[in-house]
């Protein structure tokens, strides 16, 4: 493997390369500026890139990566259809949003604008937002009811909207006029062409300054180097197999998705055999979006710095069969997917990935807890001005824990990047609701050496509602092991929930001029949703609870005056802080440092004690610190002892397989209700249970799991 | 003869500016003394009064007419977190709102930060949760109240923080802009039981929508407000004692000033007004020069700015970045990066690439050139090894620079890992820092509507004129300006300032709005600017009023601000009329034609007033043009690189102090002055003008 080497000199690429950077800038920008979705002005959910004339991604900005491939694929379908018949002119500007040809789901409208120079095609621009609506059977586009993909609204296979600079006025009129809401579609329509403008018009600036013939160049050395960088990177880390899986929950139905990944040396391949068929129901992720989740969280693990383009397509294949969840065919209806089966083939990228850079010494700081999802919820209905409307509402989750910290509290709507929500006053201000509270949920983080982020809760009530309901859509990833899944030991986050309370008592409060502090005191009929369309009556509530980060590690490793901190910022209570951290406290505040160590040493023999499946060790292979060949997690090390390779504990040096067996059939395991994990884990209660696998050497916790409870015999 | 005084206190330094009734300028110097800032000012008081002739800043002081200052007690005290303990009173349910800052956790942070997200973490908070009373209450966003506050309550969260140690509160409530009767009886509660404590209402502080960027900026204003009062109050006196007769104007960072009461309370305001300063000082200039579109940089030891004039205007953020946060108080806008003399070059090794900053060598150590143990490359060894600076006559020969050490660190920290020549790398490291600040002064303008081509562009701070040429062709820019108090300008910035009040309302009303609504908000707002101004003793024809709005389409969330006639008089359907089709073209003019979304409608978030008690500027002296050759300046040749030629090239010196306004220069050629160094490429040119400022021409 040779070294990255540049041909071009690095002085003009470094200076190219950042201009690239700050053309995909300035379109993001432009389209925050001027769109008028929370999916585009707050959450980011949009794409701001540049492709080369063939679709090759040549630089994508910081928001969605996720979408960075397809919109190349929306590049070469462009050039597909339009290349022979309609052809391709300079101003032309193209729609396009069939799922199955290069959008996510119908809502993602991409705009595709060659970008010549002289008549010469030397790139292209792309943008998509998340439009208000596209006419489907809900408004806002998430059909929660579409069992096929022609419930689910307008779908484009490519079709011109600006030509030779000129807006289509008939193509415009039509597909506005097939929403619920022309005037805001026509807005988010309006941002892209004003995004595409600003980037088609700087690329022209700079192919001009520096000449055609040296972009070229530049920018084919560009894709060439990261990739050669990001295999370089490959190569630092043991090759191996790690595989994942997860449950999509829609209705009273399950699906199982799930993926194995191989690192062989500088190439991953992911492979999605063994996922459940496509469903009658709109979680289905269409093939270009399965590449592009892996393909995200590969950019968050080992790409986070490297620039955005084709290259890093380079080191990876996606196998995915056809007819399944991950590779859906027509009449698969795909309207939900991007926080069902997109938002599980993320997190089932991110967590192979995650495994396997915990086993290199250099990338193993990166290991972050991942996490499912959150929930969200879609409102739409007349507000005080008298207007209808459809909008969103979103709060922020916290993301796991990170092998050097606590995870962030209340870091964001989509978990991996920057995203924002509104504040209070300006839902308030344009919409009919009143929060009770928005705050930071107690207990819902889940607990580890280093703790989970916090996630919001918050309680919304109907306020000044002309029509005196509103329609909600509840949206989101549905399920109750949806949010912070914990690492190395570290417990999973409380589940991201939706409840509509019914008939509450909150107008008896409001007339006593009182409102009530917690969900549980508001009185009514307590609902949890899944994916589903309800209305807000005026005596109804609706709560939103995020994501909560996952933990890293043990908890009865956490330092004890981080959790007393954590108790006194309200985000653990002092009963999980004892019965979870192992936390004594004496008196009113400080921590009791002795009671402390001989409550955690007490706890650490109740594990030890848990059953054990010890089989895989053949032959005892002695004691003695081995030889390090590279860590596994946390607690455990790949070594060299002896004529074997073992896995050894890091604390205690116990030896608990030979290499290639399973460890954790070679651990103490312990199984619990899912409230050891976390008090907010009582939804759970009965369906599943907490697993706990130790060292049988010195009890540290190693791993954690909610699995589903095992059938009661008889 | 009468002086105006303006004192600037820098990182580094504090400059006098003196103008006198002729409009002489004066410059005094002194270095800046952190433990007492007081000391600094009256060290660079004396210094300029000696340059007038004048014995001791006794009797400078004694002629002062007005006093102005500039002062960095603000940033400091954030900076250095060493401001009051101080506590926070919010709306029940709501607390956790400044720790959950609306996700926004990467305002401020650099593009490599940005990007990685598993490594980012939240700013820490300035008000710890423990310090922070919820209090029973809610109002809606009609102002109505939906709870009554529980006053009962409230007493015993303000004693709580009380008992623990909070010196100052900052009190915001949620809708507090619609009615903010809860945050004056609240106000009212506390003077009444803690009568020392120091409160700020986030009604009266940042009276704008939305509760977090509103109650941090509450925050902020109660955090440094103590220690602003003492300061200014220290400052005043020494200053009296020395026999100022009239107490001094301080800047603020929206760019106007305002005697000590009205800084105290508004304390945030002061943050950031160093730079708001320089931009100041360029808009003066404007006039000068006749030219009403500047862009106003700076390059320093560690950072570049850049402020915008726009037809004579000054830029404006409604809602900047400080300390991660985003606050609502109005500045000037600046925009920086990390690039200036001080930033290292070094190389990425994974990745072969050649880089600039943000990391700097600071005063300590230095570049490698200044020999006080730096050993890493840093622009100003570029600039050294390119020929550019004289290592004889570094600040007037004050300090020599080694140029052996720069070309050592160039050579062993980039060169050799490169595989590059000494000048290729060099060159290199120049031409990077040079894209960088292009690339800033792009987000400046292209990214908000302007080309940069319709701007000249000013450079201000002691390494800016060695470089601006070369970012002036990359951004297509042909005339630049290095004012002759390029290195004071902050100082000419304040005597160039007029007392100015900002208020302002949220309110929202759809567009086309009922003008008496309108009228009777801004007539409120104009209430307040009267009674304020009048208190500082200005009346009539002294008093300039100028009103805005802050406008967007409906169902957008990005406001613009867009200004109204001059005046106080009534408005009418005709002048919403005119405003709308105005709003129309200020929209496209800033994000592209076909943007604005018409049939969407627009409404009026945010009332602003700007009162401004007019101050007589100085008219400074306008020297007579000599002749156009400059042989009787040149005082030498040396070779220098030209990026133009990718070679080194002889270039004629010039010193700056024998130049006469008149004097033409041809590139290649330098300018050496006692604060600076210009660089005229090969095809540019140059020439001294009345006021002595240096006028390039860019070949772009």
């Amino acid at each position: 493997m040779s070294e990255p080497k540049l041909s071009v000199d690095p002085v003009t690429f470094e200076i190219l390369s950042h201009r690239l950077y700050q053309i995909t800038q300035e379109i993001g920008t432009t389209l925050e500026r001027v769109g008028g979705t929370v999916n585009t002005t707050q959450m980011r959910d949009y794409l701001a890139g540049l492709y080369q004339p063939n679709g090759d991604v040549l630089c994508a900005g910081d928001a969605m990566a996720w979408h960075v491939g397809c919109a190349g694929v929306a590049v070469r379908r462009i050039i597909e259809r339009f290349t022979d018949e309609g052809g391709i002119f300079p101003g032309d500007m193209f729609l396009i949003n069939d799922p199955y040809l290069a959008a996510i789901h119908q809502p993602d409208m991409y705009v595709v604008s060659p970008i010549h120079v002289d008549e010469r095609l030397i790139g292209w621009s792309a943008t998509f937002v998340h439009v208000a609506d596209v006419g489907a059977m809900s408004p806002g586009g998430n059909s929660p009811g579409a069992t096929e993909i022609c419930h689910e609204g307008i779908r484009i296979p490519g079709i011109k909207l600006i030509e030779r600079g000129k807006i289509r006025r008939d193509v415009f009129d039509t597909i506005t006029n097939m929403t619920r809401q022309p005037v805001m579609v026509g807005l988010d329509f309006k941002c892209e062409i004003a995004a595409n403008n600003v980037g088609r018009a700087r690329m022209q600036e700079l192919y001009r300054h520096y000449g055609v013939e040296l972009m070229e160049k530049v920018t084919g050395e560009m894709l060439d180097h990261t990739a050669s960088l990001l295999r370089k990177r490959l190569l630092e880390v043991p090759d191996g197999v790690w595989r994942a899986h997860g449950n999509i929950e829609a209705g009273d139905k399950l699906w199982k998705m799930q993926v194995e990944l191989t690192k062989e040396r500088d190439l991953l391949t992911f492979d999605f055999a063994g996922t459940d068929q496509q469903a009658p129901v709109g979680i289905n992720l269409p093939y270009h979006a399965t590449v592009g989740a892996c393909f995200e969280s590969l950019l968050q693990t080992l790409g986070y710095d490297l620039p955005k383009n084709h290259g890093l397509f380079r080191v990876m294949e996606v196998m995915a069969p056809e007819g399944t969840i991950v590779n859906p065919t027509y009449p698969a209806p795909v309207s939900l997917n991007t926080t069902s089966g997109g938002a599980v083939a993320r997190f089932l990228a991110g967590s192979t990935l995650i495994q396997m850079i915990g086993t290199s010494e250099k990338w193993s700081k990166e290991v972050t807890a991942q996490t499912l999802g959150t929930r969200l919820a879609r409102h739409a209905g007349v507000n005080q001005t008298g207007g209808y409307y459809v909008s969103t509402l979103v709060g922020l989750g916290g993301i796991g824990a990170r092998s050097w910290g606590d995870g962030i509290n209340s870091a964001g709507i989509e978990m991996g990047r920057p995203s924002t929500v509104h504040n209070v006053e300006w839902v308030e201000a344009n919409f009919p609701l009143l929060y009770l509270y928005r705050r930071h949920l107690q207990d819902g983080a889940g607990a580890g050496k280093f703790r989970g982020g916090a996630g919001e809760e918050s309680l919304i009530m109907p306020h000044d509602a002309p029509e005196a309901n509103i329609q909600i859509v509840a949206l989101g990833v549905a399920g109750l092991r949806n949010s912070g899944f914990g690492i190395y030991g570290g417990h999973p986050g409380a589940p991201s929930i939706l409840v509509h309370v019914e008939d509450s008592d909150v107008r008896e409060a409001v007339a006593a001029k009182t409102l009530p502090d917690e969900l549980a005191e508001a009185g009514g009929t307590h609902n949890l949703l899944g994916y589903r369309d309800l209305r807000l009556s005026v005596d109804d509530l609706l709560y939103l609870r995020c994501a909560n980060g996952g933990g890293y590690g043990d908890p009865l490793e956490r330092d004890p005056e981080r959790v007393a901190q954590d108790v006194v910022d309200g985000l653990v209570s002092r009963e999980a802080a004892e019965s979870i951290y192992g936390v004594v406290f004496a008196g009113t505040d400080g921590v009791d440092g002795a009671g402390t160590r001989e409550k955690r040493e007490s706890l650490k023999r109740e594990r030890q004690a848990a059953v054990t499946r010890a089989t895989a060790v053949a032959e005892p292979p002695g004691t003695g610190t081995g030889a390090v060949r590279h860590p596994l997690q946390e607690s455990l090390v790949l070594c060299d002892l002896g004529e074997h390779t073992w896995v050894q504990c890091a604390r205690c040096d116990h030896i608990l397989c030979e290499s290639d067996a399973d460890w954790r059939e070679a651990c103490s395991l312990g199984s619990a209700p899912p409230t050891e994990a976390g008090p907010l884990m009582d939804l759970l209660l009965d369906q599943y249970e907490f697993q706990r696998w130790y060292c049988p050497g010195c009890g540290v916790l190693l791993d954690s799991e909610i699995a589903a409870a095992e059938a009661q015999p008889g | 003869m009468e002086y105006n005084l303006g004192v600037d206190i820098g990182g580094t330094f504090t400059d006098c500016v003196v103008v006198d009734e002729a409009g002489e300028l004066t410059v005094g110097k002194a270095l800046s003394t952190p433990d007492n800032f007081a000391m600094g000012v009256l060290n660079a008081v004396r210094n300029a009064a000696e340059h007038l002739g004048m014995t001791g800043e006794e009797a400078l002081l004694h002629a002062a007419k007005l006093f102005f200052h500039g002062c960095t007690v603000g940033d400091n005290t954030l900076l250095t977190r060493s401001g009051a303990r101080t506590g926070l009173i919010t709306t029940k349910g709501f607390a956790d709102s400044i720790y959950m800052m609306r996700g926004r956790m990467t305002e401020g942070l650099t593009e490599a930060e940005t990007a990685h997200f598993y490594a980012l973490t939240k700013p820490d908070p300035l008000v710890p949760r423990s310090l922070i009373g919820e209090v029973k209450e809610r109002v809606d966003y009609k102002g109505a109240v939906v709870v009554e506050l529980d006053l009962d309550e409230a007493a015993a969260v303000v004693d709580r923080l009380v008992a623990e140690g909070v010196t100052a509160v900052a009190v915001s409530l949620l809708w507090s802009i619609a009615n903010d009767s809860h945050e004056r009886a609240l106000e009212e509660l506390i003077k009444s039981r803690h009568p020392d404590l120091f409160v700020s209402l986030s009604s009266e502080v940042a009276p704008y929508l939305g509760e977090y960027e509103r109650t941090i900026t509450t925050i902020f204003n109660a955090y440094i407000g103590p220690t602003i009062s003492s300061y200014l109050a220290d400052l005043g006196g020494s200053l009296a004692a020395k026999g100022l007769p009239n107490a001094p104007l301080i800047m603020q960072a929206y760019g106007g000033v305002l005697d000590s009461d009205a800084c105290v309370r508004r304390g945030v305001g002061l943050v950031e007004s160093g730079p708001a300063a320089g931009v100041v000082g360029g808009q003066y200039f404007c006039d000068k020069i006749d030219e009403p579109n500047i862009l106003v940089t700076d390059m320093g030891g560690t950072t570049f700015k850049v402020g915008l004039v726009r037809d004579g205007r000054i830029e404006k953020n409604y809602s900047p970045v400080i300390l991660r946060h985003a606050v609502l108080a109005t500045k000037i806008w600046v925009e920086s990066i990390g690039a200036g003399g001080g930033s290292i070059g070094w190389v990425d090794e994974e990745k072969g690439l050649l880089k600039i900053g943000p990391q700097g060598a600071g005063a300590k150590p230095g570049p490698a050139s200044y020999g006080l143990g730096g050993t890493e490359p840093t622009v100003s060894d570029v600039d050294l090894v390119l020929g550019y600076l004289n290592p004889d006559y570094f600040l007037g020969g004050r300090m020599r620079l080694d140029r052996e050490a720069a070309v050592r660190a160039i050579q062993e920290k980039v060169a050799d890992p490169l595989g590059m020549s000494l000048t290729e790398a060099a060159s290199g490291l120049y031409r990077i820092t040079n894209a960088q600040m292009a690339d800033l002064i792009r987000r400046a303008t292209v990214e908000r509507g302007h080309d940069p081509r319709s701007f000249v562009l000013f450079v201000e701070g002691g390494a800016g004129p060695v470089h601006c040429g070369r970012y002036a062709a990359e951004l297509g820019i042909k005339e630049v300006v290095v004012p002759m108090t390029s290195s004071v300008h902050g100082g000419l910035g304040l005597l160039a300032s007029d007392v100015v009040f900002e208020y302002g309302k949220a309110e929202r009303l759809v567009y086309p709005p009922d003008p008496k609504v309108v009228n009777a908000t801004f007539a409120g707002l104009l209430d307040k600017a009267r009674a304020d101004l009048e208190k500082m003793g200005f009346a009539g024809e002294e008093i300039a009023v100028i009103r805005s709005l802050d406008m967007r389409y409906r169902f957008q969330c990005h406001e613009l601000n867009a200004e109204l006639p001059q005046g106080t008089a009534e408005l009418g359907m005709e002048d919403f009329r005119w405003l709308d089709q105005a709003f129309d073209e200020l929209y496209e003019q800033s994000y592209g034609p076909g943007s604005g979304y018409r049939e969407a409608g627009k409404e009026i978030i945010t009332f602003r007033l700007r009162a401004v008690g007019k101050i007589q500027h100085p008219n400074i002296k306008r020297h007579a043009r000599g002749p156009a050759d400059p042989a009787d300046a040149r005082k030498g040749k040396r070779d220098a690189y030209f990026e133009q030629e990718r070679d080194f090239l002889p270039a004629d010196i010039y010193d700056f102090d024998r130049l006469v306004p008149g004097m033409a220069i041809q590139g290649p050629c330098i300018v050496e002055s006692p604060v600076t160094t210009i660089v005229v490429g090969p095809g540019d040119a140059a020439e001294m003008d009345e006021y002595r400022n240096i006028r390039m021409h860019v070949q772009a």
